[in-house]
């Protein structure tokens, strides 16, 4: 528990450093005995997880940081045998059924109804339910979402469920509307700044408001990232100076090289050579709506302001077709692809207005 | 089996067909008149045959005759020996039951009786023998193999001249004989039929010349042969006159209608009344020969002499026997022609229907045209040659060498020394077979044709076969291929050849669609064909071995080569794989029948059919057929709307891919369908398109692209769109004309496909894969070129998917084995997730900028950084492990290889810790884990052993003590429930542990150091080994030896560490 990012994540619902008006009703809710379905969404380094945990904890004590990993064996209608981590205390059960792709019906429905259908033994001075939190929910399956709302009107007696998502837009309504949302948004520039110096401070180390917010602009308002990249920046100087380099993740630099060379030069020939990139990177699990939205962020800079739409507008509906396709590469190209036609054309305008 | 016929059944045998087929044209010229022989009522016909003897009369009698000269000689075939020779496999019966009733009746006229009896004799005899022992035999039996029309008639003539005399004397005989031979001289060089038979008789009138002295004694009887002949030639002419007249109606009436009546006694089912005799025609038929009782038959003799008295003929004064004996031959003789007739109309009746037009009887086409001989075949030469080659290889193994003549084994010697030098002449590596002393098998013993449907390799197998002298027997999907059925048919194959029948040919086994056949059946035929040690091995077995081996040539045939049953027959069989049939020869060929078939068309259209089918012999014909049926023409519309040639192909991948970059060649725009029509615009006849009025040059533009397109919609029309899009995607950059407009469309398309893809995979919706061809078209249009380009295949798309599942394994690798604290806080623990926030700057937190020194050398913040780097690694399961690269040298790497993960290919290098840094991490890492261990195994202890605590506790509080001490962190993790139990031996031995830290303090200021700069803790050590003893007597305990000899060799123990 030595990164700074787990040894000084808050563990109680009081000791939240921001949306503390959040925390309170949280708070509130865990006091008046029962709660609802949460589900928790909000971009990722937020603090979905940290909040849940907290929640847990407000609910049953430190008894929830006591985690045991286990193996759960399931076997699917077609006799296919899947095996599942779990990550579980005696009082509540966290699982990512999107782990097992396909078949995470099997997981939702099986799992929730063994956890579920025993009631606790001893009620007293403990909650009569137990928690069950299942993550990456918007990465589900339509089938997994809509067994997974029969589920919950079922055992609502001896289960609550949590929920955690990204974004809400995956999730089926119906799931929705059972569920108390709760929207952890993305902390401040500011408040991450704040953050940093105050675990640089818990450390024992002083860290210049500059780099700061650097690192705190840098993180896109991602707190897990500003912190480890803080502390991979003390590892990498120390002590700091403002304006010192902020270490910034391969493939991150790899990306915009990519968009730059798309930039450069507009021809089948660099097309392949892009291709080889993009294959590069998904090698190395760079989700694919990661690589559009950097390729993008690139690529807006070189261009004009209508272009600029036309250019989001051609990414945006090359991402809608990777999502309903399978293949990433063709759809990332075919962005390329018209992004080159498109930018060579404005190039071509421009040169001829120029003469 | 083993000897072979003499060179002149040799020759027979080779060209049975051909000479059938001769024999079948010649009995075309007098089939009319036979038939109209038949119609004569026997009376007639009976004294036209006794007083006709000039040639001119008796052609309508002699014609069955005749077509039997052609054999070898004209007066060594007997009119009753002629079924045998028509009604080739089952005659023999035939010819007996014609022969029995004679033999009861005419015993007394032995001479006849043993003509008919005997005709395997006079047929198959040497014809130089026969000439020179004919007189003899005449002699003696007065005209065995004689009993041709002419000596009939000599017969007759005898009785003529002596008079109702009732043996005629040896001389007499002789020269009657000569006489006859006089006449029918005469008769064949008038008849002109051929070169061959006449060389016998040139031989039999010089014995002539001899006997003439004889002869002129007898100059009387030649004036009254004189007379007779005269007679008969008044005779002829009115029967001439019958026949014409007879003629119209044999011909108006239809052939069925022809056989019954005439044949009441021959039916097409068991007769309902009487005795019979079944007959079987080669094709299958049987007929039932209704037979006579002898009363019936002695009656109809008696009416037949009585009616013969009644005319003048009887004047001829002939003896009642010889009457009766050429009644009966009249008799058996009309038998046997309908009895041919019958067969013949079975075999071919198209022959006959051809001429008459009669449409509704005509087989399939593709029956009729089947190639008969070897000039016939259609399919590459150089194939048939092969395929010959190696049929003729079995020539030795089958027909043997024995009583080969001089000039055939030179020839077969000569044949194989060509093959030896030719490309597969090693194939006569000498396999000996038991029982069998030296006879050769071609080392590849089978045949494998493969090829697509429709070339002709049934037909050229059997074709083949009979060229090379077989009886070819076909096992093909149809007959029962189980392995038992297979083995009893290879057997049959193998040992038998049929009895029955003209040509006892070996039989040569041709096995069609054997690519359908079971495995288990493959594999039984293999185990045959290289039966020598199965056979040997399975001795013990109920099987016979010498059963096992084969002898005869087994052809097999199969339209996929490659599958899988097929596979142990492909290593041992010659593979020949049939080319395609050259278009302009089959169209050559479609050109000739359609001439014949009296259909107009014309060689292009022809051409475009072959295309269209391409080149599938079997479907060309069928169409022109189905065309013929109904119209006298064929025009290219009807080629173009025929729904042929649009087999499911099995095209290969390459094949589509190719199709897709390439522009088809103008050659295949002759198809065209618009070319046609102008053609015939020409003719007169209204143009069937309507579209013609447009620019002519514009709309064969047009239909160049809409052909490209149905080209391809027909090629990609099911092909597995996601490997044919991925080619394309590999592929479609290196195009170098492509715009990048044009790049962007077609990649368009190809998302479209994905998409459609993953929603037919998702919904199960089928139907949507139905417009995943144009996307295809689409990709045509766009990249197609003339220009060549190498297709490769998709690799690329594979190798990406298994990197990355390798990184994948690599994370959840990481991922799985963390400690669920820090597990808990992963959200989620995806890779993708991973890769993008933690695992970047893990990289870069766990390799700090230490000292590669000795830890013992660390300051107390160097030595916090180390633990809180260890405790990181061990946090997120990562440890450096000790590897060795392709040179040899060892490097230390991170167990879950994240670096792999987190580094790409052309960054710069980050910067990466030393070896002997990695070196000390790993072993840093590794005692952590063992002390946490150790840690957690001894408070167990503790725990779980209250009673013995006391007991313990000298030896147990040390150990803790140095963990608590060395460690110098309060962030051991102990579960959250054993924090009160470990307080309570930590209060207790508070001095103890005020003493260890002294020694560690003291080890740190001291630093006695050994060879290698390790600090020698030997103190420490004899301190714990004398004061605790009783470790060794606890449960547990470790030794550890390190280093290699005894020089360096010492105790260390794991609290020591």
């Amino acid at each position: 528990m030595s990164l700074w990012v787990d040894k000084h994540r808050p563990k109680e619902l009081g000791k939240l450093d921001y949306h503390l008006e959040q925390a309170g009703h949280l708070k509130k809710l865990v006091e008046c005995g029962d709660f609802p379905h949460l589900l928790v969404y909000g971009p990722p380094g937020a603090g979905k997880k940290t909040r849940i945990m907290c929640l847990l904890r407000e609910l049953y004590g430190p008894g929830v940081e006591r985690l045991r990993i286990e193996h759960q064996n399931f076997q699917t209608p077609s006799k296919k045998k899947l095996e599942i981590i779990t990550l579980a205390s005696n009082y509540h059960l966290e699982v990512n059924p999107s782990d097992v792709g396909f078949y995470d019906r099997v997981v939702v429905q099986e799992l929730i109804k063994t956890c579920a259908s025993t009631q606790q033994l001893d009620t007293t001075g403990q909650r009569h339910f137990k928690v069950v939190v299942l993550t990456e929910v918007d990465k589900l399956t339509k089938d997994a979402q809509h067994a997974l709302r029969r589920t919950m009107e079922k055992y609502m007696a001896t289960c609550r469920l949590v929920l955690c998502a990204n974004s809400t837009s995956k999730v089926i309504p119906a799931i929705r509307s059972r569920c108390l949302g709760l929207r952890v948004p993305a902390p401040t520039v500011e408040t991450i700044a704040q953050i940093l110096q105050c675990v640089c401070k818990k450390e024992g180390l002083s860290l210049p408001s500059e780099l700061a917010t650097r690192i705190a602009e840098k993180s896109n308002r991602n707190l897990r990232r500003a912190i480890l990249m803080c502390e991979a920046c003390k590892v990498h100087q120390y002590p700091f100076s403002s304006n010192q380099e902020i270490i910034t993740p391969d493939w991150e630099v790899f990306l915009q090289d990519t968009a730059s060379k798309v930039v450069e030069e507009q021809s089948p020939k660099r097309l392949l050579e892009v291709r080889e990139r993009i294959y590069e990177l998904l090698t190395h699990c760079i989700p694919p709506e990661v690589i559009f939205k950097g390729l993008l962020r690139e690529m807006v800079k070189f261009c004009d302001g209508e272009v600029k739409c036309e250019v989001t507008r051609l990414a945006a509906y090359h991402e809608h077709r990777l999502h309903l396709g399978s293949k990433a590469i063709y759809h990332i190209e075919a962005f390329i692809a018209s992004f080159m036609a498109l930018y060579k054309k404005f190039l071509e305008e421009n040169m001829s207005k120029m003469f | 089996m083993d000897e072979f016929p003499d060179p002149e059944d040799e020759f027979e045998l080779l060209h049975a067909q051909e000479m059938e087929a001769m024999r079948e044209m010649e009995e075309f010229d007098v089939e009319e008149a036979s038939r109209q022989a038949a119609l004569i009522p026997p009376s007639f016909k009976r004294s036209l045959n006794f007083t006709s003897p000039t040639p001119l009369s008796r052609t309508p009698t002699n014609s069955p005759s005749s077509r039997t000269t052609t054999s070898s000689e004209p007066s060594s075939t007997t009119t009753s020996s002629e079924p045998s020779n028509t009604t080739t496999s089952s005659e023999p019966s035939s010819t007996n039951t014609s022969s029995e009733p004679s033999n009861t009746t005419t015993s007394s006229e032995p001479s006849n009786t043993t003509t008919s009896s005997e005709p395997s004799n006079t047929t198959n005899g040497p014809p130089l023998s026969h000439t020179t022992t004919s007189q003899g035999t005449l002699l003696n039996d007065g005209g065995t193999s004689m009993s041709d029309n002419g000596v009939e008639r000599q017969t007759q003539l005898g009785g003529t001249i002596t008079g109702g005399r009732k043996r005629p004397p040896p001389e007499d005989d002789g020269f009657e004989e000569a006489l006859d031979i006089l006449d029918q001289d005469d008769f064949a060089t008038h008849r002109k039929k051929r070169s061959r038979p006449l060389v016998p008789m040139l031989g039999l009138s010089t014995l002539l010349g001899g006997k003439k002295s004889q002869d002129e004694q007898n100059e009387e009887d030649m004036l009254l042969i004189q007379q007779i002949t005269e007679l008969r030639n008044s005779l002829s002419k009115t029967q001439q006159h019958n026949i014409h007249h007879q003629d119209l109606q044999g011909i108006s009436t239809a052939l069925v209608d022809r056989v019954a009546p005439v044949a009441p006694n021959i039916h097409r089912h068991i007769p309902s009344s009487g005795d019979f005799q079944a007959v079987t025609t080669d094709t299958g038929r049987r007929f039932y020969l209704g037979r006579l009782e002898e009363d019936e038959w002695d009656a109809r003799v008696a009416a037949v002499g009585t009616r013969v008295g009644a005319s003048t003929h009887l004047a001829v004064g002939s003896s009642y026997l010889q009457l009766k004996a050429q009644v009966e031959r009249e008799q058996i003789r009309r038998d046997a022609q309908l009895a041919k007739r019958i067969r013949d109309e079975e075999d071919s009746g198209m022959e006959s229907g051809v001429e008459e037009e009669t449409e509704e009887r005509e087989s399939l086409w593709v029956e009729k045209f089947k190639p008969q001989h070897y000039l016939d075949l259609l399919s590459d030469e150089s194939t048939n040659r092969l395929v010959l080659h190696w049929l003729k290889l079995w020539d030795k193994l089958v027909f043997g060498v024995d009583k080969k003549p001089k000039k055939q084994e030179k020839k077969k010697k000569d044949f194989q020394k060509d093959n030896k030098f030719n490309k597969f002449g090693k194939k006569f590596g000498p396999e000996v077979i038991e029982e069998l002393d030296d006879h050769n098998r071609p080392v590849q013993k089978v045949l494998l044709l493969a090829g697509p449907p429709g070339l002709g390799k049934t037909t050229l197998a059997h074709v083949l076969g009979r060229h090379a002298g077989y009886h070819t027997l076909e096992i093909n999907a149809s007959n029962d291929r189980s392995p038992e059925a297979f083995r009893t048919a290879l057997e049959t194959a193998a040992t038998m050849r049929s009895v029955l029948g003209l040509s006892p040919r070996p039989n040569c086994l041709v096995m069609d669609e054997i690519d359908g056949a079971p495995a288990p059946s493959i594999n039984l035929l293999v185990n045959m064909l290289t039966g020598k040690d199965m056979g040997r091995a399975t001795k013990k077995g109920s099987k016979k071995k010498e059963a096992t081996v084969l002898h005869r040539p087994v052809i097999c045939i199969c339209n996929d080569l490659y599958t899988p049953a097929l596979r142990p027959l492909r290593q041992i069989a010659l593979v020949v794989q049939f080319p395609p049939t050259h278009t302009a020869r089959l169209a050559q060929r479609l050109l000739e029948i359609t001439r014949k078939r009296d259909l107009r068309a014309d060689l292009s259209v022809l051409m475009a059919l072959c295309d269209k089918t391409e080149n599938d012999i079997r479907s060309c014909l069928s169409v022109l057929q189905f065309v013929r049926s109904s119209r006298r023409e064929v025009r290219l519309e009807d080629v173009m709307g025929a729904a042929v040639g649009q087999k499911d192909h099995q095209r290969s991948l390459f094949n589509m891919w190719s199709d897709i970059f390439s522009i088809p060649r103008q050659k295949k725009i002759r198809r065209n369908p618009l070319q046609e029509p102008l053609a015939d615009v020409s003719d007169g006849t209204l143009p069937p398109m309507p579209d013609l009025n447009g620019d002519l040059s514009k709309v064969g533009e047009d239909t160049a692209l809409n052909y490209r397109v149905q080209r391809i919609l027909s090629t990609t029309y099911h092909a597995p769109f996601d490997k044919l899009t991925q080619g394309w995607f590999h592929n479609y950059l290196n195009i170098k004309t492509a715009s990048l407009d044009n790049i962007s469309r077609g990649l368009d398309w190809a998302s479209f496909t994905d998409i459609q893809l993953a929603e037919v995979g998702h919904s199960q919706s089928w139907s949507l894969m139905a417009y995943l061809p144009y996307a295809c078209v689409s990709y045509h249009l766009l990249f197609a070129s003339h220009q060549w380009y190498k297709i490769q295949f998709p690799t690329q798309m594979n190798e990406i998917k298994q990197k990355q599942t390798k990184m994948e394994n690599l994370i959840t690798a990481m991922v799985n084995d963390m400690s669920p604290k820090t597990r808990a806080h992963l959200n989620p623990p995806s890779p993708s997730r991973m890769t993008c926030d933690l695992l970047p700057f893990l990289l870069h937190i766990i390799q700090p900028n230490l000292r590669p020194v000795n830890t013992q050398l660390y300051s107390k913040q160097e030595r916090a950084d180390l633990n809180a780097l260890i405790d990181t690694m061990l946090a997120y399961n990562l440890t450096y492990t000790q590897e060795r690269d392709q040179n040899g040298q060892y490097s230390f790497t991170l167990d879950p290889n994240i670096e792999e993960v987190v580094q790409f290919p052309d960054m710069k290098s980050e910067r990466q810790l030393s070896y002997p840094m990695r070196q000390l991490i790993s072993r840093e890492v590794e005692l952590e884990r063992v002390r946490r261990a150790e840690a957690r195994f001894t408070i167990m202890e503790n725990e779980t052993s209250t009673t013995s605590k006391d007991k313990r506790n000298p030896p147990s509080s040390k150990p803790q003590n140095e963990v608590a001490a060395t460690a110098n962190n309060p962030k051991v993790p102990l579960p959250n429930h054993l924090h009160k139990l470990q307080a309570k031996p930590l209060s207790k031995p508070g001095n103890v542990q005020g003493a260890g830290k002294k020694v560690v303090d003291g080890e740190i200021v001291q630093a006695p150091r050994d060879f290698f700069g390790r600090v020698i803790e030997n103190p420490v050590n004899h301190q714990a080994k004398s004061t605790n003893n009783e470790i060794v007597k606890s449960d547990i305990w470790f030794r550890f030896k390190e280093g290699y000899s005894n020089a360096v060799r010492r105790t260390i123990r794991m609290k020591d560490l």
